[in-house]
């Protein structure tokens, strides 16, 4: 009897539970923001932006949820499987096409148009969230990669300026190499490695798109497989260090201000963590090497804010997104995170000539350099560059396949995914944009 | 008969719940091509099986992988856990001092471990690579984790640390039951201390020897996370296992059916070894 009238307990309970907890989620004026990209510092300015959203807003309650970046991919999946999506979800571009078209993320044409934002916003901002002309998601700053060179281990191997050219960049490489106890390049081989192989085919190959007009990948041009065979060398022939085929960010950072390396492909928001350890007269930045035809596409990577179709707020939960992109909430963000902001004047603001950041200012003001973006749209682009390429591009750097096999291998992958999804659309909206 | 059913019936009712309602699903869904996030399900039969018998090359690398991967790990773990559970019985001084740091990483969370190892790898930031050069197995100090004939030593070895107190605990605990007083009347019988070991000492452990083993390797095999904080599977594959494979299928790729597949592959070769080793264990009990 006792058991019986325990497990009542427990039942009733269990039901009160859930429904409190459903009456929150049900409850207009309260919104549930996930990042996933965290630090103790930027969930602490990220509060401070969502406090002064709640006094712009009386009655609102903002709540956030902070999942730490290795676990958040599958943790929001199952938050969106079991019906618990938040309102508002901090989205990186590789996602996106894949909760995109399981029709998951909210249509933001409707509430946000472009001319609430300042005039010198970033032009293509709004394309480069939109798939298929609808826009998804928001970027709140850009990834942009640039390369960073340490100027004491340039000096001492006799180099002057850096490599402006492929042939350079390979050139200064093997100069720097000859150095005792010094590679000439960090090689990011593990995970998030794989834009400097799409960086490098695309430049050689002197076009921007991944695909032509009628969906194959030009990863399999000549100047692609030559791009592969050039950092392939590189590594053969001792310029990077041996165990570079397997390092993620965290170790081509300890390698390059260990001095075990000496130039790095890097996005700005890293600076941070060389500042703390080097004397920043000793490095400097510059443009991503120029291809054979004098242009070079650096990447650009972007995580935006999105708004989840399961939430039943829309309204206010778009009206978080543009207050988190205001003007001023964006500068402090751009300051916090290192990352290149979105409007141009904060840009110039932050991104000093003279400093550091004087490699991505050139990159974003000269027109020999373009921005590369990821196929985002396609479904399988996560896949293709979290598991695909990390694997086989080790495989190649350590000579189990040619650069030519690989390339072939690459270029099968992406030619099946972008014709699957040109059937898909009539109107498929095309590869990469540059930013003339 | 009825009333033993209606004893039974909470007890079956609580095993079908929890224990068959998830397996069941779990397995049912190497049946559909199943994505998580648009939730999608559609009913392709035997195809995913097709794939893993015919075409998937990582699969085999990861099973070969696995092997190797458990096997190393479960002989030293094994080996150092009982050569510490032997000196823990001795009772040397100071036992009460050192039985407790001993036990500290098992309570260390694995992710921790694999980052710490990592470190330890990396010749900026750690001693290994130099130990390694100074006493020659390597020619320089160099990262083993990047190198593909190798790298699957290094999450080994952060493995066996890890895993050594579990071996050392369970087999203190079996020591300690033993009583004294065999070891008393063989000593009186002239019996020298290798053979109270091999005739005394293992019959009367070999039960939880066995049992440790059986529960380890299924642990190991089924142990990701080290590997996936530490090389990440790679250098192309190298270190690649299959559940760390699993992993990749349902969260990287989210391809849940597939994933789903592989699953039930590992649980049969699991279970083979289970029934296996059961039997050895009843024969060894039947020796004592």
């Amino acid at each position: 009897m006792i058991k019986a009238a325990m497990i009542f307990v427990i039942v009733v309970l269990g039901y009160a539970l859930s429904q409190a907890m459903s009456d929150k989620d049900h409850d207009p004026n309260n919104l549930l923001i996930v990042e996933v990209n965290t630090s103790p510092e930027r969930t602490k300015l990220l509060r401070g932006q969502l406090d002064s959203f709640e006094a712009a807003n009386p009655g609102m309650t903002v709540d956030v949820i902070s999942l730490s970046w290795g676990q958040a991919f599958e943790k929001i999946a199952m938050m969106v499987a079991g019906g618990k999506a938040p309102d508002v979800v901090e989205m990186p571009d590789f996602w996106l096409s894949r909760y995109v078209s399981a029709g998951q993320i909210a249509d933001m044409t409707p509430y946000i148009n472009e001319d609430d934002f300042d005039d010198d916003l970033e032009a293509d901002t709004f394309d480069y969230g939109s798939i298929n002309e609808t826009l998804y998601t928001i970027p709140y700053g850009y990834y942009l990669r640039a390369l960073i060179y340490n100027k004491k281990l340039f000096a001492e191997a006799g180099i002057e300026k850096p490599p402006l050219t492929l042939d350079d960049f390979y050139n200064t490489a093997a100069k720097l190499s000859e150095l005792p106890g010094v590679s000439g390049f960090c090689h990011h081989g593990g995970r998030g490695g794989p834009v400097f192989f799409y960086w490098i085919m695309t430049t050689m190959n002197g076009n921007v798109d991944f695909f032509d007009e009628a969906g194959n990948s030009t990863f399999y041009n000549q100047g692609a497989i030559d791009g592969l065979t050039l950092i392939r060398d590189i590594y053969k022939n001792g310029y990077a260090p041996k165990d570079s085929v397997n390092w993620g960010l965290n170790e081509t950072v300890s390698g390059f201000y260990s001095g075990t390396c000496a130039m790095l492909h890097l996005t700005p928001d890293s600076l941070a963590a060389l500042n703390t350890r080097m004397d920043p007269d000793d490095f400097a930045s510059t443009p991503m090497p120029l291809g054979p035809s004098g242009k070079s596409f650096p990447h650009l990577g972007y995580i935006g804010w999105s708004v989840m179709e399961q939430s039943t707020k829309k309204a206010a939960a778009f009206k978080l997104v543009e207050h988190l992109l205001e003007r001023e909430n964006h500068k402090q963000w751009a300051e916090l995170s290192g990352l290149v902001p979105i409007y141009k004047e904060i840009l110039e603001d932050i991104f000093d000539e003279d400093g550091i950041g004087a490699g991505w200012l050139k990159t974003t003001q000269d027109d020999r350099w373009s921005y590369m973006i990821n196929p985002n749209y396609l479904p399988e682009i996560a896949e293709f560059d979290s598991i695909t390429v990390v694997q086989s591009g080790q495989a190649m750097m350590l000579g189990e396949k040619t650069p030519e096999e690989t390339a072939k291998m690459w270029a099968d992958f992406l030619t099946a995914a972008q014709k699957k999804y040109i059937a898909e659309n009539e109107n498929p909206e095309n590869e990469s944009k540059a930013n003339e | 008969m009825n009333k033993a059913w209606f004893y039974l019936a909470p007890t079956l009712l609580f095993i079908f719940l929890l224990v068959l309602v998830p397996l069941v699903t779990g397995i049912s869904y190497a049946f559909y091509d199943f994505d998580l996030i648009s939730g999608t399900k559609e009913f392709v039969g035997f195809d995913q099986f097709k794939r893993i018998l015919s075409e998937d090359e990582i699969f085999t690398m990861s099973l070969v992988n696995t092997l190797f991967w458990t096997s190393s790990s479960l002989f030293f773990q094994f080996t150092f856990g009982f050569a510490l559970a032997l000196i823990l019985n001795s009772g040397f001084k100071g036992i009460k001092f050192i039985q407790p740091l001993l036990f500290v990483p098992w309570a260390v969370p694995s992710f921790l471990i694999g980052l710490m190892w990592v470190w330890m790898f990396n010749p900026v930031t750690g001693p290994l690579p130099y130990i390694f050069e100074a006493i020659g197995l390597m020619d320089a100090p160099e990262n083993i984790l990047s190198d593909p004939d190798h790298a699957m030593w290094g999450p080994i070895t952060a493995n066996v640390w890890y895993g050594i107190p579990f071996f050392t605990i369970m087999l203190l605990a079996a020591l300690k039951s033993i009583p004294g007083e065999i070891y008393e009347a063989a000593s009186i019988d002239g019996v020298t201390r290798f053979q109270a070991f091999r005739y005394i000492t293992v019959p009367l452990i070999a039960p939880t020897i066995i049992i440790t083993l059986l529960i380890r390797a299924i642990w190991i095999s089924n142990f990701a996370e080290i590997i996936i904080v530490m090389t990440g599977g790679g250098p192309a594959n190298s270190t690649q296992i299959v559940s760390t494979y699993i992993y990749d299928t349902a969260y990287q790729k989210m391809d849940f059916g597939y994933a789903s597949v592989l699953s039930i592959a590992l649980l049969f070769m699991l279970m083979l070894y289970g029934l296996t080793l059961g039997r050895i264990r009843r024969k060894m009990i039947s020796y004592v």
